[in-house]
């Protein structure tokens, strides 16, 4: 009996000695310059006005194990904002919009999250919770892997993309509706840099996904 | 335009008429001015508050921000009621020092209040994010919040030491054209959401200066000094922090509300047309110049706009 136990003990340590990085769920750090926030927004319903957040930190950890056991977590500095207007970015971060003075961060914690297998490659469900203007709201994204590899300067690198439709008089920005739009069209495609740089685990380098489309296309 | 009418029937008309109401009831129930002007004030103010959030949000939603406020001009109405609290002990009391033992941690705590969490006073979360680049040092945020409260303070001794006796309905009148500058100034740089409230209080001291005539009060708004005074103060803060407008536009505005109906020192001993026509002067000054700068800057911005617009070479061909 004894015998069998330290057969079992063996067999266990020595498989965690095989799996890459064994059972820990690997950290990313977010990399502010492969990352990009935007935005669309329609204007007066005749055209849709595009901008960006410059500045985005968060952090995120992928479980090789099971998908439910990651975690990500995004902030946007508010007033990063940039539409190609200085004027109306001034006015943007106000608080007739994002009140960026009173609410600095645009903040996003995931409360849970799903796996699941697309012919386009890896889809995590990401729930979690959205924080914008102060007003925090239950939202689901869906994260498409786009890849995952070494990076050219060293450290592995994996990146996301998602899309997602929000209303943003359910975050209180209730000014200027309907002449600039309710609904807000987003787009996140963020890299993260592995914390303790380690290699690559082993199969594909890369599932590429298809170009996302614009935010424009998921108003319509 | 239909646009603007709403937002002054909903901002300047449900304000003057809740104000006007207020007073009227209280006055009836007591004939004292202070308790009349202080409701009407208070009152007047929640119901614009609550009006422009309406408008958006609808009514229900707008009432539940009343009592459970989360962004700090949804906390205004409560800060105006605590404003009550010294006015009402140092009468209770019948010792006027009673005041100013309220009334400090009154105006210390506000402005803390109201930044808490903003760029200049981060959260944690805000910190650790690393977005906290505006953030005031330890000394920097004492020096200028006790600056504020010291500010605030000062502005409410003024009002409280002028004679209410004094030429009430003059001092009501540049009170209310002090607070429509106000909202301009406010307004032409950059924001209509305190712009509207500044109107609204505009409009709830303007509706306590009819039914004040009407009934013949003899006190002006100096009676509800606490509530205005407050009130003016946080808006102001609030618009030079989280918005465009100047700190020096902040304080001239300021100054005009103040010497509004504030005590002059020496006013008293002139004679009574020479004392309207200086307090006229004093108020009107640094008005006129910071919204002959504000719509001078408000002008530059739409040339520059404009200018912008027909640089576009497609344009004549």
């Amino acid at each position: 009996m004894s015998r069998l136990l330290s057969l079992g003990l063996a067999a266990l340590i020595g498989l965690s000695l095989v799996t890459p990085r064994g059972w820990a769920a690997d950290e990313f750090a977010v990399d502010n310059s492969h990352t990009s926030v935007i935005f669309g927004v329609s204007h007066l319903g005749y055209s849709f006005t595009y901008g960006r957040f410059n500045k985005v930190s968060g952090a995120f950890t992928l479980d090789p194990a099971g998908p439910e056991a990651s975690t990500f977590q995004l902030a946007i500095d508010a007033s990063s904002i940039d539409t190609n207007d200085a004027k109306r970015d001034e006015h943007l971060r106000g608080p007739d919009f994002f009140d960026a003075g009173q609410f600095p961060a645009i903040t996003f914690k995931s409360t849970k999250v799903e796996g699941k297998r697309t012919d386009a490659g890896m889809t995590l469900l990401v729930t979690g919770d959205l924080t914008m203007h102060g007003v925090t709201k239950p939202v689901t994204l869906e994260l498409q892997k786009l890849g995952e590899g070494p990076g050219p300067g060293g450290g592995f690198r994996t990146g996301f993309n998602c899309q997602a439709k929000l209303k943003r008089s359910d975050f209180g920005m209730t000014n200027m509706i309907p002449s600039v739009g309710d609904e807000v069209a987003i787009t996140i495609s963020f890299e993260g840099v592995r914390k303790d740089g380690g290699p690559a685990p082993a199969g594909p380098a890369a599932a590429t996904g298809a170009l996302p489309t614009t935010p424009a296309t998921i108003l319509r | 335009m239909y646009g603007v009418v709403h937002i002054l029937l909903l901002g300047g008309l449900t304000p003057m008429a809740l104000a006007a109401a207020a007073f009227g009831v209280s006055w009836a129930a007591s004939r004292r001015a202070g308790a009349a002007w202080n409701a009407g004030v208070v009152l007047g103010f929640a119901a614009g508050v609550t009006a422009l959030a309406a408008r958006n949000i609808g009514l229900g939603p707008a009432l539940q921000k009343l009592a459970s406020p989360s962004m700090a001009q949804e906390w205004l109405p409560i800060v105006a009621l605590m404003a009550l609290a010294p006015s009402a002990l140092a009468a209770a009391g019948q010792r006027g020092w009673l005041r100013w033992v309220v009334a400090v941690p009154l105006c210390v705590a506000t402005p803390i209040w109201l930044l808490w969490g903003g760029k200049y006073l981060p959260s944690q979360e805000v910190r650790q994010s690393g977005f906290a680049t505006d953030a005031w040092s330890a000394p920097q945020a004492v020096a200028i919040l006790g600056g504020v409260a010291v500010l605030l303070l000062v502005a409410w001794w003024s009002w409280t030491a002028v004679p209410h006796e004094s030429a009430p309905r003059t001092r009501s009148l540049l009170v209310v054209v002090s607070l429509i500058g106000a909202a301009a100034t406010v307004g032409l740089t950059g924001t209509f959401v305190y712009a509207q409230l500044c109107g609204a209080l505009a409009a709830a001291v303007g509706g306590g200066v009819v039914v004040a005539w009407i009934v013949n009060a003899k006190a002006g708004p100096e009676a509800a000094a606490g509530p205005v005074i407050v009130l003016t103060g946080a808006l102001l803060l609030l618009a030079a922090c989280y918005s465009a407008l100047p700190p020096w536009m902040a304080i001239g505005v300021a100054a005009a509300v103040v010497l509004s109906a504030g005590r002059i020192p020496g006013l008293q001993r002139l004679k009574p047309r020479v004392q309207l026509a200086l307090r006229t002067f004093v108020c009107f000054l640094p008005l006129t110049l910071v919204l002959w700068q504000a719509v001078a800057a408000f002008l530059e911005t739409q040339r520059q706009q404009q200018e912008a617009a027909e640089s576009n070479p497609y344009l004549n061909l």
